[in-house]
Order: C-alpha cells, then structure tokens, then sequence
C-alpha cells in the first residue's frame, strides 16, 4: 500500500514540510518541488502517482502547470490534488478546469488529508 | 384763442367740481355750473350744461384730436399725467407736443400711435393700441427729464350724423403699476438659474426665459406658440399631452414625473437629462403650467462617478480582506498543522505538559482561523461572491445531523436538546451547508448560554405564506432589551464579562443575518435577561439561487 511516488509542490516551505512529513509519515515516497520549473525538472525522472499541487505559485502558476502535464501523454495519468487556501467562489471549478483531479482548501487537515490521496491512489491502483 | 380761452376758463374749476361730485350730499351747486331741467326727466338730478368742463375734470386720461391731430381737447388728469399745461397742448399738432424721447433710439411710441390713429381715420372704427412705454417729458421748471410711464390706449372715432369724422378721442388707461410688476415677474423670469417656460391650456409655449433659450440652443421666436412636446424626446412625446391633460385636472406645484429619468430635447437633436417641476399659474385665459426645467447631466455624472467610485472602493476592500484572509490563513496551516502532529504524536510521545500547552495551541489557533474565515465569508456575501446551491433538503435529517456535530458540547454541560418540529415541514428547497450552517450558529450560542442541565428547544413552524421559521430557544443568561439590535451587527459583542466566559468571535451572528437574507429571509431575536432567548430566522420554503440578486 504505500511506497507510492507522490510529488508536492508549493512555494511556502513550511507548508511543503508539513505536507511531507504527514505523507512521509503514512510511507510514501515523497518528493517536494518549491516552484513549476523544479517540478517540471523532476518530473524528468520522477514519475509519481499524485501530484499535491499549490494554485498560486511564483512564476507559472499551478493551473498552467496542471494543464501542461493534462495535455501530454506520459504526464496525463497522474492524478493532481488542487491545494488552496484562496477559498473565493469559482476557485473550485477553475481547477477543475484546469484539469484538477480533486481539490483541498488549505489549511489541511492533518487527520483527512491522508485519508483524501488514499482514496485517489485507490481508483488509480484499480484501473 | 377760443378753446384756449375756455380752457383757461375751466382751468379754475376742476377744484370745486370735483369737491361737488366727490360730496355726494353737497346741498349747492357749484358757482359757475348751470343746470338744465329736463322736463321728462323731472325729479332727477339736472344736467350741467357746461360739458366741457365736465369733461376736463373727468377722472382719466383723455385727448380730443381733430383729424388733422391738432389737440382740441384735454382732460386734467391727461395733463396732470404727461406734465404738461392746458395752455402748452391745445391748438398743436399732437407729435409736436408729443415726440419720442431723441434720447432713446428704439423708442416707437408715436410712431405705433401715428398707426393707430391712421387706421382710425381710415376705418373709422375704435383701436386698441397695445401696451406703449412713454418716456414722459417732465415740465422744464422740474428739469424737464423723461419718465417712464405704461399706458394702454384706446382711440375712438367720433362722427357727425354723415358718418364723417370729426374728432378722435384718445383715451389712455395708465397701466404703469401692473406693468411694472409684469417687469418684475419677468426679471424674476430672466434671473432664475432654470429654464422658466410657461405653457397654455392648449400646451403652447407662451413665455420662455433667456436660460431656456440657452439650454436648449433656440431663438425666442423659435418657441414662443410652439407645442411644449418640441423640447420631449420623440420617444415621449405620445404619451405626453396626456400627461398634460391629468396635471390640468389636478394642477398642484410637483415634480414632474418623480422617480423617472426624464429627458429633454435641444434643437440640435440632442438630449440632456433634466429635472422638472410644474407649478400652475391661473389665469383669465385659463390655467397655465409654469415648467422648472434644470440641466442634471453635471449632477448625473457626479453621482455616476461617485457611485463607481464607491463599488470599485467596496471591490478593493473585498478584494484586500480576500487577500488579507489567505495570507493569514497559509502560516496559519503550518501552526496547526504541526501542532496537531505534535498533539497526535505522530512525531513520538510527548509529556502531560505538553499535550496540554499543544491543545491550548491547536485551540487558539483554531478560533484565529474560525475568525478569519468568518471575515472571508462576509465578505464574500458582501461581494456577492459567496455560493449558494439551493436543493431540496429534508429539514428532520438537517436538525439531527447539527444536533449531533454538537452533541459533544452539549453533553459536556448535560444540557437537553429538543426538537419541535411541525410535521407538515419536511421538505424545502435552499442551500444545504448554509442553512446548516445558521442552525449551526443558532444552536452552538445557544448550548454555549445555557447553563448546566439546562433546555434548548429547536423549533420548526409554518410562518408566513411560502415561508417557515426556524427557531432556537435557550435557558440561558438572556440579553438585556437595549443590547437586542447589536446582536446581528459585525463585532458588536455584548458586554465584556459576558465576552470572556463566552467567546465567540463577533461575526457569528452578523454572517447568519447575511446568509439568511441573501436567501430572501430574514432573523429575529427576542429575549428576557436573565431567562433565555429565542432566535429565529425566517426562510423561504423554496429559494432558487437565480432569484437573488447576485
């Protein structure tokens, strides 16, 4: 059950920590990126199951990056957990939009967030 | 000589008449006025024989003219009115007594006489002149400078029994006074800051001042006997007489069309907003309307421009508090985050001590987060930002569901909840989570207020048509009279003891109102201090998102 690659990307690196540290705790293999262009790079050899992805990020934002791994055929099976604290109406649907798989509003909760990349992982294993 | 001699004659008398005429008991006749006794008319009064003096003393203006226009005859009142003597006029060619003022190059008063008296001559038929301004020629013994009098004249012709014309008689009526306030209503007119139109019976333009000739780019003549719709935009001009007709019928000063944007036409085409007010002017010729009309486009703009100034102001602040909220909530997830690590101990045992310091951390920081997404929610409904997805919900379920997130909070203080629910409500249509969320806030203040093993009563009734009500009532402290409006009101917490044992975070309430009402409800609180407190909020049964506003 665990030992699944996941990637976490986000700028704030207490948060990134944080975020680690719970899903190391639970036994994944967990590789962190602090912005697009580093996720980008590791993703040349790093091919992980999930991706925890932070919408707004310096430079290219998580959406764009989202769309980016959507829209090419190695990328496109790797399901992205959208993660925001912006809570504002219509952030949800962009998203998706985008190409998000799920969707978290930060702050995490460190109890359902295990819980919430287990049940994405499950369907994944099961295809 | 001979008229002039009967003039001097007469010049002693008028004194005396007039004392005769004006004493209507005078007990003798006058020393120089013969009386003739008619015997048909025995018993009346006899008939002086001397008209001439009859005429010279006769209150008003009058001018015998020859048909030549030399002066035969004048009364005193003539004299007295235009400075001038008996002995200056009679026997002169009328405009050699009477010339235009060579001071003043637009004077036409002879000339406008000279008229009216050829068509006299011509027609033999009484002319009304119009309304004359004179420039009176004082005598020289008091400096002999003009002064303005308004006279009406009337000319009439007298004829000998072969129809041909003998005299004139020029009667003039002096109508200075009125003029002179027809002068000041006009000045009054031409002063005001507004287009002053004054419109007839009919709807015709009669009078427009010098600002409505301005404002709406015409020439007097232009407007004056013009219908008053040729200044209403085409798209109104049907409807208009109507209109006219009603003010008629019902004239009182008002504004025209309140509430409605009005237009007005300029002769160029184009329009400009403007603001009316009518007021009616009766008249021997019928009931006039006076129109106020004033150019809003510069007070339009302005409000226009404040209005959006104020929106892109409100938008800012949304937009900083959105901001504000998620740059306070990212380190706030760390502080949580780990603390609850560390108070799991998913990072390795920890002592007594420092359970307890975590929890005190993982709470505070809880209501810090509690606050600011409260802050993030009401400004989300202030921006209209906030998402609401009616579906049906079944209100029995709802109850139970809250009523066991608090169960926790409730059974800690042994208090009972109840539910009283009417059984005709089971379904209604609204946003769930928000319509869970106001139970929420009702409920949990209510378990908070309530002292140990006390009672808290949820009610669901039937209210007014097409609404139900939701209400919580509580055992609890109460909340005196004067405090009730603050309750809904953003961080109006109650008094500060109160504060301390109960905290909250102020917004709870005032976020409620708003969730309720952007549902097209309303809240309510009624409470005893020191008994308990009822609030309630009224909802619709069925609510769709598409009938809010926003």
């Amino acid at each position: 059950m665990a030992g699944e690659p996941i990637l976490i990307v986000d700028d704030n690196p207490v948060n990134l920590k944080l975020t680690r540290v719970l899903l190391a705790q639970e036994g994944y293999d967990v590789k962190t990126a602090g912005d697009a262009e580093i996720a980008l790079e590791l993703l040349q050899t790093f091919k992980p199951k999930l991706i925890l992805m932070d919408i707004q990020l310096p430079g290219m934002d998580g959406l764009e990056l989202t769309r980016r791994l959507k829209a090419v055929p190695e990328t496109r099976s790797i399901k992205v957990i959208a993660l925001t604290a912006f809570a504002m109406k219509g952030d949800e649907e962009k998203a998706r939009a985008a190409g998000c798989d799920g969707y978290i509003a930060k702050p995490i909760d460190t109890k359902s967030l295990p819980q919430v990349v287990a049940e994405m992982l499950k369907p994944a294993k099961e295809a | 000589m001979k008229k002039r001699k009967a003039k001097r004659s007469s010049a002693k008398r008028p004194v005396r008449l007039k004392k005769t005429m004006s004493g209507k008991a005078s007990p003798k006749p006058a020393k120089n006025v013969h009386f003739l006794t008619n015997k048909k008319s025995a018993g009346k009064k006899p008939l002086p024989t001397d008209f001439r003096v009859l005429f010279e003393s006769a209150p008003g203006l009058y001018l015998v003219l020859e048909p030549d226009l030399t002066i035969v005859a004048v009364s005193d009142a003539y004299l007295k009115a235009t400075m001038t003597t008996r002995k200056g006029i009679l026997g002169k060619y009328l405009f050699d007594v009477f010339p235009d003022n060579p001071d003043d190059p637009t004077a036409d008063g002879t000339s406008n006489l000279r008229a009216s008296l050829d068509r006299v001559i011509k027609k033999r038929v009484p002319d009304t002149m119009p309304i004359q301004k004179y420039d009176i020629r004082k005598p020289e013994s008091e400096g002999g400078a003009f002064e303005v009098r308004y006279w009406s004249p009337l000319n009439s012709p007298v004829l000998d029994p072969n129809g041909e014309l003998s005299y004139i008689i020029h009667q003039v009526t002096d109508v200075t006074e009125k003029a002179l306030e027809e002068e000041k209503f006009r000045a009054v007119l031409e002063a005001a800051p507004d287009s002053m139109i004054i419109v007839d019976d009919r709807g015709l333009i009669l009078l427009a001042n010098a600002r409505t000739l301005d404002l709406f780019g015409y020439q007097r003549e232009e407007l004056i006997g013009q219908p008053i719709e040729t200044l209403i935009p085409q798209r109104f001009r049907a409807g208009h007489p109507q209109h006219r007709s009603q003010y008629t019928h019902s004239p009182k000063t008002r504004p025209m069309g309140a509430g409605l944007d009005l237009y007005a036409l300029r002769k160029d085409r184009s329009e400009f907003p403007a603001e009316i007010s009518l007021s009616p002017m009766r008249t021997a010729g019928g009931t006039h309307v006076i129109a106020a009309i004033r150019d809003v486009s510069d007070r339009k703009r302005l409000l226009e421009e404040q209005n959006r100034r104020m929106q892109e102001a409100n938008r800012l602040k949304s937009e900083f508090l959105a901001n504000m909220s998620h740059e306070l909530r990212t380190p706030l997830n760390a502080i949580i985050g780990f603390s609850e690590l560390m108070y799991n101990e998913k990072v390795g045992p920890v002592s007594a001590d420092h359970k307890e310091y975590l929890g005190d951390i993982l709470t505070s920081s809880r209501h810090l987060l509690q606050l600011i997404n409260d802050v993030l929610d009401l400004t989300k409904v202030e921006a209209g930002k906030m998402e609401f997805r009616s579906e049906d919900l079944d209100l029995p379920s709802v109850v139970n569901e809250v009523k066991d997130i608090l169960r926790g909070l409730s059974g800690s203080k042994s208090i009972q909840v109840e539910v009283q629910s009417d059984p005709s409500l089971t379904t209604v249509h609204l946003d769930h989570s928000k319509f869970k969320q106001v139970l929420y806030n009702y409920l949990s203040n209510a378990i908070k207020f309530t002292p140990e093993k006390g009672l808290v009563t949820i009610r669901l009734a039937p209210d007014k048509p097409g609404m139900f009500r939701l209400s919580v009532e509580d055992s609890g402290i109460g909340i005196r009279k004067e405090d009730i409006p603050k309750l809904f009101v953003e961080f109006q917490q109650l008094d500060a003891g109160a504060n301390k044992k109960y905290a909250g975070t102020g917004l709870g309430l005032a976020l409620t109102r708003r969730i309720v009402e952007a549902q097209g409800g309303q809240v309510e609180a009624q409470s005893e201090f020191g008994k308990g407190s009822v609030f309630s909020a009224v909802f619709p049964l069925r609510w769709e998102e598409e009938t809010h506003g926003r």
